[in-house]
C-alpha cells in the first residue's frame, strides 16, 4: 500500500470530507464508467457510485481497506452494480431478448482484479499506444472513444463504409491489448 | 492454442459490444463465445477493462465529480451526528427554531389550544421545543416531516430543532398517538423515561405517564422496535407486529397484567391474550390486542374493556382535571366495560352510575365514589371476585 493511500484511508476513517473529495476527484468518472459498463445507463451509474461512497462514509469506522482504496472502490461498485441488476431483474422482466441469467457474463469474474490499468504510468503507456496506431485507425478510435460516435456517424463523417469503421476499431483494440497485456497478468 | 483455432476471438463482436453497436443476435453470439470457455471470459474481461480505462482519461460531461461530490454531501447530512453540528450555521438554527414554533401554532389551531386556553408551548433555550398539554385537554398537531401526533391530557412532547432535518427524535412524557410519516433513511424515535421506540412509517400509541407503573406501547400498523437497557446494562430489543402491545414494568415486583386474567363472565367479550414474561427486562408482549380501546382516547371517547375502576379513575383525573376519591377499597376493583364519549364529567359519572353499582358525588374538582348497595344484580355481574 502506498503512502498516498495510507493517508487517504486515515482521512476516510476520521470522516474527513477532504479525503472523500479527493476520492471523488480521482475515481468518480472511472467508477461511473465501470457501473455504466454493467448497468448500461449513466444516471443509474451515478446513483450506484454515490451509494458506494455513502456506505463507505456510514461504515467508515468499520470498513477495513486491505489492498488499496482503488481496489476497494472498484469491487464495491462492481458488486453494487450487479445487485442493482439483480434487483431490476426482480422488478421487471427484462425486455432484452438475452436470457436473464446471462447478464452477469458481461460483468467481471469475481476474481478478476479489475482496476490494474487505472494507474498513472499505465495510462501514459496507453496514450502512447494510441498515438502509435496508424493514422486512420487512430482517428476512428478517437472519434468513437472521445466523441462517443456511432459506427454510422463515423462512417458518414469520414466518407468510409461502416465495415471499415468496424475493422479499424477491432484493429485498434487488438493493438492496445497487445501493448498492455503484460500489465494484465 | 487448439481451442482458439476452433473458436477464434470474435474481435469484431467484442469491439461492437464495447461501443454499443451489437444487435441482439450478435449479443447472443458473443455470450455463447464467452460461455464456451473460461479463457474466453477472461479475455473478454480484459478487453472491457482496456476500453473503460482508455475512456477514463477522457472528458465525460455526463459524469461530473463536483456535482457527484455535492450530492454525496447532501446525502450524508442526515446520517451523521458530527456533520450536523459542523454544517449547521447559527443563523439557520435560529430560523428553524421559529419555523417550528409557527408551525405548531398554526397546525394545532384553535380547536384544542385556544378554546381550552390551557395549553402552552414553551421554547426552552436555543434548541428545545416543548409542547405541554395539561390535565383536562388534548391536542393534535403535525410535525415538520408530516408526522401526526395526538397528545393526551397531562402529557408533554419535546424535540429539538434538528427534528426532521438530521433526525426524528421526540421525548414523551404521558400518552401520545403517532402517525409517522414514511422516511426510510431517518427513523422516528420516541424516547420515554425507560425505553425508546423506533419506527419508520407506522402508527402506534405510547403511554408513559410518570405516575403509572408501566409503559405501554401498542402498534396499530407497520412495525416498531423498542429498545431498553436492562438492569444488567445490556440492550434489550423487542419488535412489535400490528395488534401487539408491549407492557414494560418500571418495577419488577409489579409484574401483572390484568388482561391476562381469565374472564368467563357472560356478555363480556373475552379477548384471546397471551402474555409472555420475557427475560432480562421486565416486559410482557400481548398478542392480538384490540387496538380500538387503546387509541379511543384520541377520538374523544373511551372504550373500556374489563377495566378496573381504579384505572378508569386515573384516566378521568387526567381527562377532566379532577381528583377522584374512593369510599371503599373494594370499589377500585369494580370492572367496567363500555364506551364513554367525552362529555362533561357529570354526564360521564351519571352514565357510569347507571350501568355499574356506584354512586358519585361531585364537589368542585373532587369526585367521591361510593358503592350502590341497591345494585346487587349488576354488582354480581361486574364485580370480579378474584380481584
Amino acid at each position: 500500500m502506498n503512502h498516498a493511500d495510507q493517508k487517504l484511508i486515515k482521512g476516510i476513517q476520521a470522516g474527513d470530507l477532504e479525503a472523500f473529495e479527493e476520492l471523488y476527484r480521482q475515481y468518480y468518472v472511472y467508477l461511473c464508467l465501470i457501473a455504466r459498463h454493467i448497468v448500461g445507463n449513466p444516471s443509474d451509474s451515478e446513483e450506484i457510485v454515490s451509494d458506494v461512497f455513502v456506505r463507505l462514509w456510514k461504515n467508515r469506522d468499520k470498513t477495513e481497506i486491505f489492498l488499496s482504496v482503488k481496489a476497494y472502490l472498484v469491487k464495491a461498485v462492481h458488486n453494487t452494480s450487479l445487485n442493482y441488476l439483480e434487483q431490476k431483474k426482480i422488478n421487471h422482466t427484462l425486455t432484452d431478448p438475452i436470457d436473464n441469467s446471462d447478464y452477469k457474463l458481461f460483468a467481471w469474474e469475481s476474481d478478476y482484479p479489475l482496476g490494474r490499468l487505472y494507474e498513472q504510468d499505465i495510462q501514459n503507456i496507453m496514450e502512447d499506444s494510441i498515438k502509435e496506431l496508424p493514422d486512420g485507425c487512430r482517428e476512428i478510435f478517437l472519434l468513437s472513444r472521445n466523441d462517443n460516435m456511432k459506427y454510422s456517424e463515423i462512417a458518414s463523417k469520414l466518407g468510409i463504409s461502416i465495415n471499415t469503421v468496424k475493422t479499424q476499431l477491432r484493429i485498434a483494440l487488438s493493438r492496445l491489448r497487445q501493448n498492455l497485456k503484460d500489465y494484465l497478468h | 492454442m487448439h481451442s482458439k483455432e476452433k473458436n477464434p476471438v470474435p474481435d469484431n463482436l467484442i469491439s461492437g459490444y464495447l461501443t454499443g453497436e451489437l444487435t441482439p443476435e450478435e449479443k447472443k453470439e458473443l455470450l455463447n463465445w464467452i460461455r464456451s470457455d473460461p479463457g474466453n471470459k477472461r479475455l473478454f474481461d480484459e478487453y472491457c477493462e482496456i476500453w473503460i480505462t482508455t475512456q477514463a482519461g477522457v472528458k465525460h460531461p455526463e459524469f461530473n465529480f463536483h456535482e457527484g461530490f455535492w450530492k454525496f454531501k447532501q446525502k450524508i447530512k442526515g446520517t451523521d451526528q458530527q456533520e450536523k453540528i459542523r454544517n449547521q450555521s447559527g443563523l439557520f438554527r435560529q430560523f428553524l427554531k421559529y419555523a417550528a414554533i409557527v408551525f405548531i401554532a398554526v397546525s394545532a389551531s384553535g380547536l384544542f389550544f385556544f378554546n381550552k386556553g390551557k395549553n402552552q408551548i414553551k421554547n426552552r433555550g436555543q434548541s428545545i421545543n416543548e409542547l405541554i398539554v395539561p390535565m383536562g385537554s388534548s391536542a393534535s398537531f403535525r410535525l415538520s416531516d408530516g408526522t401526526f401526533v395526538t397528545l393526551n391530557a397531562g402529557s408533554s412532547l419535546k424535540y429539538d430543532n434538528c427534528y426532521g432535518i438530521y433526525d426524528r427524535v421526540v421525548n414523551l412524557e404521558g400518552e401520545a398517538f403517532f402517525d409517522v410519516a414514511k422516511e426510510t433513511d431517518m427513523p422516528f424515535t420516541v424516547k420515554t423515561s425507560h425505553l425508546s421506540v423506533l419506527a419508520l412509517g407506522t402508527t402506534f400509541n405510547v403511554k408513559a405517564y410518570s405516575d403509572d407503573k408501566t409503559i405501554e406501547t401498542t402498534l396499530v400498523e407497520g412495525s416498531v422496535r423498542i429498545e431498553g437497557i436492562s438492569a444488567e446494562g445490556t440492550r434489550q430489543v423487542t419488535v412489535l407486529k400490528p395488534n401487539q402491545k408491549m407492557t414494560f414494568f418500571k418495577e419488577d415486583s409489579t409484574i401483572f397484567d390484568e388482561t391476562a386474567s381469565p374472564e368467563r363472565k357472560p356478555g363480556i367479550n373475552v379477548q384471546q391474550v397471551q402474555v409472555q414474561k420475557l427475560n432480562m427486562i421486565p416486559r410482557a408482549v400481548t398478542e392480538n390486542v384490540n387496538v380500538e380501546p387503546v387509541i379511543s382516547w384520541k377520538e374523544n371517547k373511551w372504550i373500556f374493556e374489563k377495566q378496573s375502576l381504579e384505572k378508569i379513575a386515573v384516566e378521568l383525573e387526567r381527562k377532566f382535571d379532577v381528583r377522584i376519591m374512593f369510599e371503599t377499597e373494594r370499589l377500585k376493583t369494580f370492572r367496567f366495560t363500555g364506551t364513554i364519549l367525552a362529555e362533561p364529567i357529570e354526564q360521564v359519572l351519571e352514565f357510569m352510575s347507571l350501568s355499574a353499582p356506584i354512586n358519585f358525588n361531585l364537589k368542585g374538582k373532587i369526585v367521591t365514589l361510593s358503592e350502590n348497595k341497591n345494585f346487587e344484580e349488576l354488582n354480581k355481574l361486574l364485580y370480579d371476585q378474584q380481584q
